[in-house]
């Protein structure tokens, strides 16, 4: 299964599910908003995706 | 939100709705409206902006892959959980009409809905996730909870093409909590 060239937005990002998913969905090829009203936490995951 | 993702790609071609409260729980007597309102702000009125916000974004581009995460308590009743489950409950509905009105425009709506999962949500609901285990992980036919990863193959399938027949559906990954 591949995202290649995809554009996703994921909010809820901050951690737990969220943040799990922007990770595979990265890993999959899909370029990853991370959106949260936790900000510190959506960009921790923003670095994870990195 | 969604202007930010459109500068940010030019396009949009997956929407994860997952922001979901902290929720005290309690039976409907137990529940105050502040409390009520707040859950349903956060898990289905904030879900049904993001994807109106989304939507025309995902149209413009020729289709795309949403997905609501809901929870198995959106299948099941749970004592004392009446607005969790009744929200949850809500967005799994919301899949199957937005995956109705919007098949035409080549857009897929599911709901994705998980069992109890080792997140930050279940430390702070049952204090560790050893005493969540004790408590829920036998209310699970594979007797333990989930791993956010478990639920992320389940979404990245959702996103992606191999899902490409699946629309308005409710994906269940619950370990079996529904099963019984």
């Amino acid at each position: 299964m591949t995202l290649t060239g995809k554009a996703a937005l994921v909010s809820g990002a901050a951690g737990g599910i969220g943040r799990a998913i922007a990770t595979a969905f990265a890993q999959a090829g899909s370029a990853v908003a991370c959106c949260d009203i936790d900000l510190a936490g959506a960009e921790e995951t923003a670095r994870l995706v990195e | 939100v969604a202007a930010a993702a459109k500068d940010a790609f030019g396009r949009l071609d997956i929407l994860v709705s997952g922001a979901a409260p902290h929720d005290t729980g309690g039976a409907v007597t137990e529940t105050t409206l502040a409390d009520w309102e707040r859950v349903v702000a956060v898990n289905l009125t904030g879900s049904f902006l993001l994807c109106r916000a989304a939507l025309p974004l995902m149209i413009a581009g020729g289709g795309g892959s949403i997905i609501l995460i809901a929870s198995q308590l959106g299948r099941v009743g749970s004592a004392g959980r009446a607005a969790y489950c009744a929200t949850k409950g809500a967005l799994i509905q919301l899949a199957k009409v937005m995956a109705i009105d919007h098949a035409g425009e080549n857009i897929r709506v599911n709901a994705l809905s998980p069992g109890a999962v080792e997140t930050a949500r279940i430390t702070r609901r049952y204090g560790s996730f050893e005493a969540a285990r004790a408590a829920i992980g036998p209310k699970h036919v594979l007797g333990r909870l989930g791993q956010p990863p478990e639920i992320a193959a389940a979404a990245v399938f959702l996103a992606s093409d191999a899902s490409s027949f699946v629309t308005g559906s409710d994906l269940l990954v619950d370990g079996g909590y529904t099963a019984t």
